[in-house]
This record gives structure tokens, C-alpha cells and sequence, in this order.
């Protein structure tokens, strides 16, 4: 054979000694046993993909606090809620139609008839909030908020509407009592039910329409403070005045009502129809219900000086 | 495999596949040693990632083969001057190594079989009797598909250089 065939021993001197210095250098490099000998270009593109991934990732998660989970916590909530009410609502309106027919047909008396219509119109107010709620927490991202220097959110003021929502709720109270005034109007002219019953409804719708009045007077402070005319302070002040006006007007309410009974209770106690142990109770009730106005007339004090 | 082992089947295989290569770079020494570094390298890689081959002489020289054809191909778009062929070689002008290399890339386009026919005649060596033994089958047969390879390739090659006899 021809020697051109035939490799010089110094290239076979070279690439002996080359093969033995790539194997060893190989062998340093070579996973250790027991661990499974992955391809390079494998490795070359594990690493990329997770190079990738890790950019997705970083740039996921910030977008992923960016919007906050506690929004999607608070949205799924306000969701359930939502659906919740909407169930009642449904439950309730299928009541009141069963009730519709029932009254019609003279089966259940007029007062039962109200009561479950105003149950369902309470239940489609629950149902408006409940809305009213979920659109402030997709708008805000956070849970509704009910305070009256609460900022407005994507150009709603969702603290006035909550409030007008309110003020239907407590009217449906007063539409209640009314149906009842008249009722008892007339048993007590029948001599049925005694004239304190027909007082302490009265009494009631008093402090109902006073506290419709209370919540005008916080949509007037709301108002203001949407248009910019008083600071977020003075609205947490004027908002405090209103509740401990409030209070101290139904504490006042409640003791001139005690006030009363109790001195029918005391006519009774004279003609020996009720034992003097009912009248004791009544004072119990009566004292406690004046130390309720003293706290709410001390309240009161306190931030009109503040303000 | 240890380095003993390693070193072993270099110094078993070395002779074969540098001879196998240089008869098909027509003694073109640069060319032929690059490439049976090359095919050892790669050995050493794929082994240690696997396992060695039943036959590493027959793995190292379809590996070696592969990358002739490979760097054939890749030669063949630029001009005849930047063919990287060793004019000093001891029995061969570069024009003619230029022919022979072109007439072996011809060779691997046939499919496995012609060229495999063909190769073991013309670059090989081997009488029509050992490869009628190696395929296993008859001597007349072996000469009827070597006529056919050698029409195939005449058609694929501009002028007739297939004409004369083997390498040596």
C-alpha cells in the first residue's frame, strides 16, 4: 500500500496525546455517577427556556401585584355576594307572587301581604348594592369603602349611591309602620290594642324620617367634599356630629318613650292590675336609656369643640 | 471506559481509518488527518454521553465519511482555488485531487448501495470476490451492480473520469 495511505507517526504522536487530554478534560466535566448524563444542546436549551420563562415570570408577577391579588380576592367576593343576593331576591319575588295570589283570594291578611312585599323590594335594594359593590371593587381593586371622604372612583361617587340605597331601605320601614299606624288606628278605636302600641310605631317612624334627615345631611357633606369646597377632616368631623346627632336623638327618643310607659305602668301599678315588680323593670330600662343619652349628649360636646 | 481503553481502540483503529479516508481524499494528507481528529473527537463525545458502539471502526469510519461529504459539499459553492488540497502531496496534482474529491462527492449522491459498491472497488480496494463476501452475495451479481453504479455515475459526472482502474 502506498505511503500516502499511511498516517507520520507525528501526527499520531499529536493525537494521541490530544485524545488523552480531551478525555481527561471530558472526564472532570462528566456529571457524577448516579446522576443521568444530560445532551448539551439540551442543556443549552433547558437554559434558554428557562431563561425565557424567568423574564415571563418576572414580568407576570409584576403585573400579577401590579393589578393585586387581593382585587381578584375582593372581585370574587363582591361576585358571590352578587349572585347570593340575586338568589334571595329570586326566592323572595316568587314569594311575594305566591303571596299576591293568596291575598287576592283572601287568604292572607293585608299586614302579612305588605310585609312580604317590602321583603322583596328590600331584597332588590340588597341586590342593587351588592352590584353597586362589585363595580367599585373592579373600579378601585380594593373593598368597597363607605367612608365620606372616600375618593370617587372611575368618575362614580359610589358612597352617594350606597347612601340613597340606605335612604329606600329605611322608607321601605317607614311604608311598613304606616300600613301598621292605620291598622292600629282602628283597633285602637275598637278599644283592641292599647294606645302605647300605636306610640311606640309613631315613635318609630319619628326616628326613621330622622334618620333619612341624617343621611341627607352626609350626602349634602359629601357633596361638598366631592366638589372640593371642605377638606377630608372636616367631612370625618361633620360626618361624627351627624351619627352622635343621631344617636343622641334616638337615645332621646327612646327615654321619652320609656317615660311614657312608665307612667302608665305606674296608673296600673295604683289600680293594682300590674305588680310593682313590672314597674321596677321599667326602670331599669329607663335609667339605662338616659345613661344612653348622657353618652351621647357628652359625644356631641366633645366634637362640636373639635370642630 | 477508562483511558487505557480509550487509548487502545485509538492505536487499534487509528491505521485502518486514516487509510480508509486518505484513499477517498485521494491522499490528501491536511484534509485527511483533520478529519480523523475530527471523527475521534466526536467519538470521545458520543461515547461518553452513550456507550461504545459494537464496531467503533465501523462507527468512526461512517462519522469520518459523513464529514468529507459534509465538508465536499460545502467547498463545492466556492471556486476550485479555495478548495483546501495540499499541493505538495506526494502523488497527486491538485487538479486531479480536485477530480477525485468531485467524483467521490458524485459517489455519495448514488444512494448507499451504489456507492458502497463503488467505493469498496475503486477507493477500497477490494477484489470483486471480498465484496461479493462482505454483501453476501455472488460474484456476477457484485459485477452487474457495479456496472450499473458506474453507469449511474457516469451520468452524474460532466466527462468520463470514472474511465481506468482502481487507486493503487
Amino acid at each position: 500500500m502506498s505511503e500516502i495511505y499511511e498516517p507520520d507517526n507525528q501526527f499520531l504522536d499529536r493525537l494521541e496525546w490530544q485524545l488523552s487530554s480531551e478525555y481527561r478534560r471530558a472526564s472532570r466535566l462528566k456529571p457524577a455517577s448516579g446522576k443521568i448524563a444530560i445532551p448539551r444542546k439540551v442543556v443549552a436549551i433547558t437554559c434558554m427556556v428557562g431563561i425565557l420563562m424567568t423574564g415571563v415570570a418576572v414580568i407576570k408577577a409584576a403585573e400579577y401585584i401590579q393589578d393585586s391579588w387581593r382585587k381578584k380576592i375582593e372581585i370574587a367576593r363582591a361576585e358571590t355576594e352578587v349572585k347570593l343576593k340575586k338568589a334571595h331576591l329570586e326566592s323572595t319575588r316568587e314569594i311575594a307572587s305566591r303571596a299576591e295570589m293568596r291575598f287576592s283570594n283572601g287568604l292572607v291578611e293585608e299586614e302579612e301581604y305588605r310585609v312580604i312585599q317590602i321583603a322583596a323590594k328590600r331584597a332588590e335594594l340588597d341586590w342593587n348594592s351588592s352590584l353597586l359593590n362589585l363595580d367599585e371593587v373592579k373600579a378601585s381593586g380594593v373593598a368597597p369603602r363607605n367612608e365620606l371622604y372616600a375618593p370617587e372612583m372611575g368618575g362614580r361617587d359610589f358612597v352617594s349611591e350606597r347612601l340613597k340605597i340606605e335612604i329606600k331601605e329605611i322608607e321601605l320601614d317607614l311604608e311598613l309602620f304606616r300600613s301598621r299606624v292605620e291598622r292600629l288606628k282602628q283597633l285602637v278605636e275598637k278599644g283592641l290594642v292599647q294606645e302605647d302600641e300605636l306610640d311606640l310605631i309613631q315613635s318609630e317612624i319619628a326616628n326613621r324620617k330622622m334618620m333619612i334627615d341624617k343621611i341627607q345631611e352626609r350626602l349634602d357633606l359629601r357633596k361638598r367634599f366631592v366638589a372640593g369646597e371642605i377638606t377630608a377632616q372636616e367631612v370625618e368631623i361633620g360626618d361624627r356630629l351627624n351619627v352622635a346627632e343621631r344617636n343622641l336623638h334616638l337615645a332621646q327618643s327612646r327615654v321619652d318613650t320609656l317615660k311614657e310607659q312608665m307612667m302608665r305602668l305606674k296608673t296600673l301599678e295604683t289600680e293594682r292590675m300590674i305588680s310593682p315588680m313590672e314597674v321596677k323593670q321599667m326602670q331599669y330600662a329607663l335609667d339605662a336609656a338616659q345613661a344612653e343619652l348622657e353618652l351621647a349628649t357628652m359625644e356631641l360636646d366633645v366634637l362640636k369643640k373639635l370642630k | 471506559m477508562t483511558e487505557q481503553q480509550w487509548l487502545k481502540m485509538y492505536r487499534e483503529t487509528v491505521h485502518p481509518l486514516y487509510g480508509y479516508m486518505a484513499k477517498r481524499t485521494r491522499g490528501n494528507r491536511q484534509l485527511t488527518e483533520d478529519i480523523v481528529q475530527e471523527s475521534y473527537l466526536r467519538a470521545l463525545d458520543d461515547w461518553n454521553r452513550k456507550a461504545v458502539p459494537d464496531s467503533p471502526l465501523a462507527w468512526l469510519k461512517r462519522v469520518a465519511r459523513n464529514i468529507l461529504i459534509d465538508y465536499l459539499r460545502q467547498k463545492r459553492w466556492v471556486n476550485k482555488e479555495n478548495l483546501d488540497l495540499n499541493p505538495d502531496s506526494a502523488s497527486q496534482t491538485s487538479k486531479d485531487q480536485f477530480e477525485s474529491l468531485e467524483i467521490f462527492l458524485a459517489i455519495s449522491t448514488l444512494g448507499r448501495k451504489k456507492a458502497r459498491i463503488l467505493e469498496a472497488f475503486y477507493y477500497d480496494g477490494m477484489s470483486i470476490r471480498e465484496i461479493a463476501n462482505e454483501m453476501a452475495i455472488s460474484e456476477r451479481a457484485v459485477e452487474g451492480q457495479l456496472r450499473r453504479a458506474r453507469q449511474s455515475l457516469k451520468s452524474l459526472l460532466p466527462d468520463s473520469k470514472t474511465n481506468g482502474g482502481k487507486n493503487e
